[in-house]
């Protein structure tokens, strides 16, 4: 590094005084740009990855929050087993130790003919490569009378923050012996195996303070993530709490907490509605959006299949992944091997992504799914590798110690996903 | 770096031209930071080779107590795992 760019460098870092992990060779006119929008799992370990994939890249941040509040550990918040405070983690490592400069205006739109996004603020970033880490947002307009404005009523607490404190308090506020309604959304959508963890807890906290309370899922999906083992726990921990009933919801009174489906009408002391979601208006003014209101991409290099130079990864892609915190990190690595290579002239090797979630029915109680995905030669299509063999979750009848072994497990995957994200 | 491709290349059949390569050693051994870090299981870093070759063949033949590491061992070929091994054997604290 030359003192000029020691002195550049130090401007983009907030004149840090911690040392860079990388020397980053930041010659202004010829260092390939990368701008990656969203700062969640996808977007915070793309930025660190990428500098690990490239010394030279300037890479931007599209972030306009300086906390992010993670979604893994927020059901554990909801009950007070945990604290939003926990959940929280600053993008100043990624400044200081890996060289990434944040832009903390919010991304307005994408102009893929010039290579430019333009911010809130008016500013323009010129990008060679350009990822899309924006997530999910919600269908509004899915549910009759589950709006943004009964949002403020009917807290979905599908972004951790203020609307799991909002749901904390309505969950204290249950009338005794009452309901606390689930609704699930049709899949695809965000965490697909959180709706029956947040069952789970809510009835560990209903057992201590509520104890004649019940918890209701009404499930649009026939199926879901993990359900032996859900099932075996809410009969072991919670008998009689909690029920599914498999119905899509199409309609929710707010003022009288009641939800609807093909079949019947539903009351609830606090109904908790999770709505159906899509990818980012951002996403879709920007043409990355096909039907189904996700992102095609290419499953090797996460490029848009419909807007060439421009990556999108994390839970707004359509690639065969699962939509977890985990899988949106490991498709960001992979992304960011493929785009360095890319940068370079080089070809893109197949990637290889590892989705693991655990989920904790109780304090002490967890259980876990784990599957290896990589590109079916095949087909041409994400799926588990090794014919298959990869994948597999905690076993059916296991003893209270696995359990109890597990739970301290998701403990130490939340700290290290932590860590690999924002450290 | 260089010698790991070498290694990988020689685990990749020679294949028509728009086949893509398997995954680079460095792309697997990234996965394994999701859990493996500050925190959390163990750190990689500072293991050999062998040290690694041999959890990991453990894990996928005889899991005992491995829980989901053993699904995960599973996703990988041996060839894999020791090309896995090697790229790790070089990472610096």
């Amino acid at each position: 590094m030359t003192d000029f760019n020691r002195r550049q460098f130090a401007a983009l870092a907030g004149a840090s005084l911690l040392l860079p992990l990388f020397n980053i060779k930041a010659s202004a006119a010829t260092a390939p740009r990368v701008v990656v929008i969203g700062g969640g799992f996808g977007g915070a370990t793309f930025a660190k990855y990428m500098r690990k994939a490239s010394a030279s890249a300037k890479i931007t941040l599209v972030e306009p929050k300086t906390t992010f509040i993670s979604c893994v550990g927020s059901n554990e918040a909801l009950v007070g087993i945990s604290t939003l405070q926990k959940l929280s983690f600053t993008y100043t490592k990624l400044k200081s130790l890996y060289g990434v400069t944040q832009a903390l205006s919010p991304a307005q739109s994408i102009d893929a003919v010039n290579k430019t996004v333009r911010l809130a603020s008016g500013a323009i970033l010129p990008y060679d490569r350009l990822v899309l880490s924006t997530g999910i947002e919600f269908r509004y307009d899915a549910i009759e009378g589950w709006n943004q404005s009964t949002e403020a009523l009917l807290p979905s607490a599908w972004h951790a923050g203020p609307e799991t404190t909002k749901l904390a308090a309505q969950l204290k506020a249950l009338p005794k012996g009452g309901t606390f309604i689930i609704t699930v959304p049709p899949m695809p959508y965000r965490c697909p195996p959180a709706p029956y963890e947040r069952a789970s807890l809510v009835a560990w906290y209903l057992k201590k303070n509520n104890p004649t309370a019940k918890v209701l899922i009404l499930d649009a999906n026939a199926t879901f993530p993990k359900q032996p083992l859900f099932e075996e726990g809410w009969a072991k921990l919670y008998p009689g709490m909690v029920s599914r009933i498999v119905g899509n919801v199409t309609a929710v009174d707010a003022a009288n907490r009641s939800a609807t489906t093909a079949d019947a009408t539903y009351k609830g002391g606090v109904l908790n509605v999770i709505p159906p979601q899509k990818a980012s208006a951002l996403a879709v003014s920007a043409g990355l959006v096909d039907a189904t209101g996700w992102c095609p991409v290419d499953v090797h290099s996460f490029e848009s299949k419909l807007v060439p130079g421009v990556h999108v990864i994390g839970d707004a892609a359509a690639s065969g992944l699962p939509k977890s915190g985990t899988s949106a990190s490991g498709g960001a690595k992979a992304a960011a091997e493929a785009i360095g290579n890319l940068l370079t002239g080089k070809s893109v090797t197949d990637p290889v992504i590892i989705n693991t979630c655990y989920s904790r029915l109780a304090p002490d109680y967890g259980i876990g799914i784990a599957s290896v995905f990589g590109v079916d030669a095949a087909t041409g299509k994400i799926a588990v590798r090794e014919a298959g063999a990869g994948t597999g979750m905690s076993p059916v009848g296991a003893s209270t110690s696995y359990r109890r072994k597990e739970a301290s497990d998701a403990t130490k995957w939340f700290k290290a996903m932590m860590a690999d994200t924002f450290a | 770096m260089r010698p790991i491709n070498v290694l990988l290349a020689g685990l990749v059949a020679l294949a028509p031209t728009t086949a893509f390569a398997g995954p680079s050693a460095k792309a697997m051994a990234n996965t394994c930071f999701i859990c493996h870090g500050p925190g959390g299981h163990e750190s990689l870093v500072g293991m050999s080779q062998k040290e690694l070759v041999e959890e990991m063949s453990e894990m996928k033949r005889e899991p005992g107590e491995g829980r989901l590491m053993a699904v995960i061992a599973k996703g990988f070929s041996d060839a894999e795992i020791k090309a896995m091994g090697a790229y790790i054997a070089t990472l610096k604290k």
